[in-house]
């Protein structure tokens, strides 16, 4: 799995220098590079443009195809010079509220130069978005197979929101069934994997999908996320975890968990937070970068949270209270850690979910290859605990996004 | 076709016939009864619980008799009723969860069998966060569906689940039954299992709108399947159960319910059903005065939708 981020307002695509030298302090390493062809406005082609275009009038700019990747190949060569990677490409996405007769061939032209940068650019996925209002899914996508097949590259269809009368409801492939009964069919006509899909975590939270149950659907189909947050509402870009109510997460990160474990998922993870970043000054954003890469890297890290378990050739847990039950429910009879250990003396001596609560003291005997396992909300405290008594083979467990969980805690027991 | 609505904020018991008299003169011929005022779900999500269903079935058809007579004697039949919800309380316990599946679900069916009503609608467990997924958490609607299923079948009644949602935060989100695929397979499943038509569904407007459903495909879906409605309308964000083509949200005033979505999936599957509206927060929303001419404007609206889908 590998994790990308999102490219707008990280990096200035005249002038990528200094964004190259502050991604790489945070520790980014691959980007998504999004295409914006100038079809309505001098700006991006969202959702909002075509209104703003509406009210004022202004006539329609297009921008040649051929002169779009112009702009990107400075950036795409200063980010290969720099080690940092492009695995994924985003076409321009285009409204059509206003339809023009010549309006169809354009797109298609830019969807035909994208691919071919995408080829130069040494991109892997090209991520393509029906245009607005056109319902010939085959048709669209399917025009794109052979140029696709001869640069090497994979399209991924995305899932999208189709606006009525201003309320953001599901499009077509916000079905997972009918999404991947397309993708199969696709790649049927062309006789080669051609087609794939990216999931829009923004999307699905928009229509209050269950991304779990979507995710399963999709199944190997499935080859990017791009993980961003939003209210529910709203199409912009947030960073994960940043939409809240009262404390409370409004996005089903369970569901895309729980679902990405399920199908073994292994392609690319995009962080998507640019309207948080527009939202902050220039002068502090390379901090946000800093904690975007921890975000990223923590989704990576809870999807892979079985494989973390796996090598450990022996450990044992530290914490016997609801972390340590809901290991053992889910994890336990699997991954049998060897005995659990715990501060509370009064818990020393006793059973605990079939475990042996140990005092911490006899960690200090235990080999350099067995693992403590922290399993317990108090990571740094006991880590700093540990360091202390000179244990350096140190894990981390999390009961977040668990499988499962049980009905009660032990406090409501 | 026919049109009813909910019976909640316009019968009450101490005098039904005011009440349905009162939907019969506003254009009704048919009405959604809501049993589930008798044990409210705001009360069982607190695992309160009173002592209306502990009363005997000939205690029970005794309480209900001047509602029968009452729909009866004003020309307005009881097409459908809404079993009182959850039937699963993910923290209530054994003691709480055994009363809703062997008590109160039982006793629902058969008060839906004395007031000749031939659907009644339920809802699916609401338990993927503790179960892990979606397809776990029908297992357990299944077991309640499979517990009732021979007396539905006896009964002559078909349990109708319904598309529901959860929330994340505050944020609504699909629940239960939200996939129509899904949901048909399975509803054939157990009707080819029982011989019988145990199993229907009920699809709610509003619930779909919140989760940006189309409507159309959803319809056409579930085809013969589909038993009865909830219309209603919403803002897209949260369940208000206002009625149809009240919101908009641009200023070319257009609905953002996909109204024209739900005609033509009726349409496109025959439905000869009841347009049942499930309004009845609007009857406290408008003042007491105007609740004929409110129910009367739902009725209007449910004829206007009548002639869509039937032209």
């Amino acid at each position: 799995m590998n994790v990308s981020y999102r490219n707008t307002y990280l990096i200035d695509t005249k002038k990528p220098a200094g964004g190259i030298r502050d991604l790489k302090n945070a520790g980014i390493q691959s980007l998504m590079l999004c295409i914006v062809a100038w079809l309505w406005a001098p700006e991006e082609n969202d959702d909002r443009e075509p209104s703003r275009w509406e009210e004022k009038k202004a006539p329609i700019k297009r921008e040649e195809p051929d002169t779009i990747k112009e702009r990107y190949l400075n950036m795409i060569t200063a980010c290969r010079t720099n080690g940092i990677e492009v695995p994924v490409l985003y076409a321009p996405r285009f409204s059509r509220k206003e339809d023009k007769p010549w309006m169809q061939d354009y797109i298609m032209e830019v969807m035909f130069e994208s691919i071919a940068f995408c080829k130069r650019a040494g991109c892997k996925y090209l991520i393509v978005g029906m245009p607005e209002r056109d319902q010939d899914y085959t048709g669209f996508y399917g025009k794109l197979s052979v140029k696709a097949q001869e640069a090497g590259i994979m399209v991924l269809l995305v899932n999208q929101t189709a606006d009525l009368s201003g309320h953001l409801v599901r499009d077509t492939l916000c079905e997972p069934q009918i999404a991947a009964e397309l993708i199969d069919r696709l790649n049927q006509r062309a006789g080669n994997d051609v087609f794939g899909f990216c999931l829009d975590m923004g999307v699905c939270n928009i229509c209050g999908s269950n991304t779990q149950a979507f995710i399963k659907a999709l199944g190997s189909r499935l080859k990017a996320v791009i993980l961003r947050d939003n209210n529910g509402h709203s199409n912009v870009s947030l960073l994960p975890f940043t939409c809240v109510n009262r404390g409370g997460i409004v996005t089903d990160w369970m569901g895309l968990i729980r679902g990405l474990r399920d199908i073994r998922f292994d392609g690319e993870l995009i962080v998507d937070f640019m309207d948080t970043l527009a939202a902050f000054s220039p002068l502090i954003r390379p901090a946000l970068f800093q904690l975007a890469r921890e975000v990223g890297d923590y989704i990576q890290w809870q999807i892979e949270i079985e494989n973390n378990l796996k090598k450990y050739k022996t450990f044992v847990l530290f914490g016997a209270g609801n972390m340590c039950r809901n290991y053992m429910k889910c994890y336990g009879e699997q991954y049998p850690p060897l005995f659990t250990c715990d501060n509370n003396s009064t818990l020393w001596g006793t059973t605990f979910e079939g475990l042996e609560v140990k005092n911490p003291e006899v960690l200090k005997e235990l080999p350099s290859d067995c693992c403590v396992v922290i399993c317990n909300i108090y990571y740094r405290e006991i880590e700093a605990q540990l360091r202390a008594m000179e244990i350096e083979n140190i894990g981390y467990f999390n009961d977040e996004y668990m499988p499962s969980f049980y009905f009660d805690s032990l406090e409501n027991r | 076709m026919k049109i009813g609505v909910q019976t909640k904020n316009v019968i009450e018991d101490r005098n039904p016939l005011e009440g349905f008299g009162l939907l019969r003169q506003a254009g009704f011929t048919c009405c959604d009864f809501s049993l589930n005022a008798y044990l409210l779900n705001s009360s069982l999500y607190r695992s309160e619980t009173n002592d209306f269903f502990d009363q005997s079935e000939h205690e029970l058809e005794a309480f209900f008799m001047p509602h029968k007579d009452a729909a009866k004697a004003a020309g307005i039949r009881i097409s459908q009723m809404h079993m009182p919800y959850p039937n699963y309380v993910p923290n209530g316990g054994d003691e709480l969860n055994n009363y809703l599946k062997t008590v109160v679900a039982p006793k629902s069916l058969k008060i839906c069998a004395f007031m000749d009503c031939r659907y009644i609608v339920i809802h699916g467990f609401k338990l993927a966060h503790y179960l892990g997924s979606e397809e776990a958490e029908w297992e357990k609607t299944l077991e309640f569906i499979e517990y009732l299923a021979p007396l539905a079948k006896a009964l002559g009644i078909t349990l109708c689940i319904e598309n529901i949602y959860t929330g994340i935060g505050s944020h609504i989100v699909e629940g239960p039954c939200c996939d129509a695929r899904k949901a048909a397979v399975r509803i054939d499943a157990i009707n080819e299992k029982y011989g019988a038509e145990v199993l229907g569904f009920c699809f709610d407007t509003g619930h779909a709108n919140l989760v940006g459903i189309d409507f159309e495909r959803f319809i056409t879906a579930l085809d013969y399947r589909l038993k009865v409605l909830h219309i209603h309308d919403n803002d897209g964000i949260s369940d208000l159960h206002q009625i149809p083509y009240t919101f908009t949200k641009t200023r070319e005033n257009l609905p953002s319910t996909d109204w024209n979505g739900f005609v033509r999936g009726l349409r496109k599957i025959q439905f000869d059903g009841v347009l049942s509206f499930e309004t009845a927060p609007v009857l406290t929303a408008f003042p007491e005065s105007m609740k004929r001419s409110v129910l009367a404007f739902i009725a209007d609206i449910g004829r206007s939708f009548a002639g869509a889908i039937e032209s």
